[in-house]
């Protein structure tokens, strides 16, 4: 099958005119990478109105990506449900480059049924097509999930709709004092859960690998203490009680331990709580702070902030063999680094002059950027899908949350919240 | 020719010898009587004094004395016998100078009647000389009228052979001219065809930088893009240069990434300008555009 072909890129144009029979081809090297055109014609179920409108949320997810641009509903000149009421000139028209449609079917046992389709536009052909099951409580499951598969079939990139974030709430409350909660929510922050409520500050909520406990510290007892959390049945232990600092809690991939800032010592150092058998090993030993811990998606290291240098910076340490490298070169302060989970992005808190952004930084081309344009910006945390990452940030006086694309091309603050909103911890995949 | 030759050969002989004869005569039979006289100017020789101080510490030259003057004897005594001897020498000398009178007048007249007979023999010389210079320019122009005959013929001969010449050096050049002009002509086709060939050629480069473009534009590559990955398409336009069908021969392995390559050229839809090839050159469109491949290779990513 596999006949000679002359491949001709452009620079080989000279023996064009030669090559009479051979079959041309053209190399195409640059494009333009804009937001992709997707209609979501509305998901019913019969003429029954469901409680949640799937498609409505699904085109949320896709628009919230910074990847797409959706159609409006107003301005589809039909909804098709399946493949036969497709009139692909009419989307043509629209500029849609992809059409999802789909529709519910009630079950005799109530459930629902839903099918739904990708389809190409101009190629007029189907990407994808897929039926879920569900019942009316989870109808926004469905949505993510749909909105996943879409955005996996168009970018390639597993979906990340479907996860949770975890972060604390400062409000008022009662005699000025503030009341601080731990909350999960969805990624695109519907159906906010609060997981704990404290009239003592609550900090540093980290996601256990498997996406169903927290760990946190909590101030309940007078002074910082690591907590962790089931999310199913709110049931929770503390896990350090030392004095002095107890903090930065950080679960390791495998789910086994835990890395953590004890200053039980003398100073802030890094200790590693194995959760089965409750052994405490210190990692560092440097008389400067060292904390803020963080596992390299292979469990092997972990990467920390420490002074140690004269100013904050990231050190990364080798477990196996204690090995230690100094990561960050650039500026006089980076602080709280996060690894991307192909282990080679690495985000992180970066002082530019007088205003503290977010920063990535390539630790294997050592490409650096900025990403985020607010000021005292913290916490950032990324997304399983490593394609977006959250962080806080301030407004006025506000603290609230915002979201930038890896890549810095889509930033976009969160939907303001009563309160002030801090340390957002984004959830592993979740099943 | 040969026999004009020829027949030059005795007045020419003839004329040389009668100049030869003549000229032998007037070497040695005939000396001019006198000699001419060689006249000698004077000579005027310019001196200048250009010292005087050493003359006078040099003793001065005496005065040239004229040369003492010879004196004639004179006789001392006058005797009669001494006049007597006085007369009769004075009559021998009368005689004497007679005589020398007569010998003179004779040796004048000799040389008179020389001269005569030299004069009569010159002029009887140049008639001879006129007559034979006459005979001989006869003879020339005779020869000369018979050269310039024969030249003329000759000439006349050369000029219709010059004519001749000449003609078949304008009919060889016209011939030559057609010859050019055919090769021109056939050169000119064939610059023209490479020129056209070559136009094609910059034509067809010119509509794959469009194309470039065009899917270039069109092209929105998903994030999970990364330097390295590469799709092939196949693609296939109907004859107004629409895309009729995309395939993907040859998969980066990345599905959205192919998709991506896909829709950039669903997206691009008609190569509007391909159009103008096709009205200029069908075959050139149907060779090179009718079907072609794509192939994808991002060089403008940061990953």
């Amino acid at each position: 099958m596999v006949k000679y072909r002359l491949l001709l890129a452009l620079t080989l144009l000279v023996g064009f005119a030669l090559s009479a029979r051979a079959e041309l081809t053209i190399e195409i090297t640059q494009g333009i990478d804009d937001p992709t055109v997707i209609a979501v014609s509305p998901i019913e179920a019969g003429s029954a109105v469901l409680p949640e409108d799937i498609s409505e949320i699904v085109s949320a997810d896709l628009r919230r990506s910074g990847l797409f641009t959706t159609i409006d509903r107003g301005n589809m000149l039909s909804f098709p449900r399946e493949s036969s009421e497709v009139y692909y000139r009419d989307w043509r028209v629209l500029g849609a480059q992809y059409l999802v449609y789909g529709k519910g079917e009630r079950q005799p046992d109530g459930r629902l049924k839903v099918t739904f389709s990708l389809v190409e536009v101009l190629g007029e052909k189907i990407v994808l097509a897929q039926v879920v099951h569900g019942n009316d409580g989870n109808l926004r499951d469905i949505a993510h999930y749909i909105s996943d598969k879409v955005y996996e079939a168009i970018t390639g990139i597993r979906g990340a709709f479907s996860t949770r974030i975890a972060y604390v709430t400062a409000t008022a409350g009662s005699g000025n004092r503030l009341t601080y909660r731990l909350m999960v929510a969805d990624a695109d922050g519907a159906r906010e859960r609060m997981m704990l409520e404290s009239r003592e500050p609550l900090m540093s909520p980290s996601w256990s690998p498997d996406g169903k406990e927290l760990v946190y510290v909590s101030f309940e007892t007078g002074r910082p203490a690591i907590f962790r959390q089931r999310l199913g049945d709110a049931s929770r232990e503390q896990l350090t009680n030392f004095k002095g600092l107890n903090g930065a809690p950080a679960w390791s991939p495998d789910g086994r331990k835990l890395a953590l800032v004890l200053s039980k010592d003398g100073n802030p150092e890094i200790y590693t709580l194995d959760l089965a058998s409750r052994q405490f090993t210190r990692i560092t030993n440097h008389f400067a702070i060292d904390t803020e811990p963080n596992w390299t998606p292979d469990g092997k290291a972990l990467v920390f902030t420490s002074d140690r240098g004269g100013a904050p910076q990231i050190y990364k340490l080798t477990l196996a063999s204690g090995q230690m490298e100094r990561l960050t070169f650039r500026g006089s302060y980076n602080a709280r680094p996060r690894l991307a989970p192909d282990g080679r992005t690495m985000v992180m808190v970066h002082r530019d002059g007088g205003a503290f952004h977010i920063a990535s930084q390539d630790l294997i081309s050592g490409d650096f950027r900025i990403l985020t344009s607010t000021q005292l910006d913290e916490s950032p945390t990324v997304a399983p899908n490593g394609a977006m990452l959250l962080y806080a940030t301030k407004r006025g006086t506000k603290n609230l949350l915002a979201a930038v694309s890896i890549d810095a091309g889509v930033r976009f603050l969160l939907p303001a919240r009563e309160g002030d909103v801090r340390e957002p911890a984004w959830s592993p995949f979740l099943q | 020719m040969k026999g004009s030759a020829t027949s030059y050969t005795w007045p020419v002989t003839a004329s040389v010898l009668l100049h030869g004869a003549l000229l032998a005569f007037i070497v040695v039979g005939w000396t001019p009587a006198e000699k001419p006289r060689k006249v000698v100017a004077p000579k005027y020789i310019e001196a200048k004094l250009l010292q005087m101080a050493p003359v006078a510490a040099q003793p001065e030259a005496p005065p040239a004395q004229p040369p003492p003057q010879p004196k004639a004897e004179e006789p001392k005594v006058d005797t009669a016998a001494e006049e007597r001897r006085k007369q009769q020498e004075q009559q021998r000398q009368e005689q004497e100078r007679q005589e020398a009178v007569k010998k003179e007048q004779a040796r004048q007249e000799q040389l008179r009647r020389e001269q005569e007979t030299k004069a009569k023999a010159a002029a009887e010389q140049k008639r001879k000389e006129e007559q034979a210079r006459a005979e001989a320019e006869r003879q020339k122009k005779e020869a000369q009228a018979k050269a310039e005959a024969e030249r003329k013929r000759q000439e006349e001969l050369k000029r219709q052979q010059e004519l001749k010449r000449q003609e078949e050096i304008k009919r060889q050049q016209a011939e030559k001219q057609r010859q050019e002009q055919l090769r021109r002509e056939q050169e000119l086709a064939r610059a023209l065809a490479a020129a056209d060939a070559e136009l094609g050629a910059e034509q067809v480069g010119s509509y794959i930088g469009y194309i470039q473009d065009r899917i270039g534009a069109n092209w929105s590559r998903p994030p999970s893009a990364r330097l390295g990955m590469v799709t092939e398409l196949e693609i296939t336009l109907d004859g107004q240069a629409r895309v009729l069908s995309v395939a993907v021969v040859k998969s980066s392995g990345n599905a959205a990434f192919d998709l991506s390559a896909e829709q950039a050229v669903r997206r691009a839809g008609q190569f509007e300008r391909l159009r103008e090839l096709i009205q200029q050159d069908r075959a050139a469109y149907e060779q090179n555009f009718r079907r072609f491949r794509l192939k994808f290779n991002p060089q403008d990513l940061r990953l």
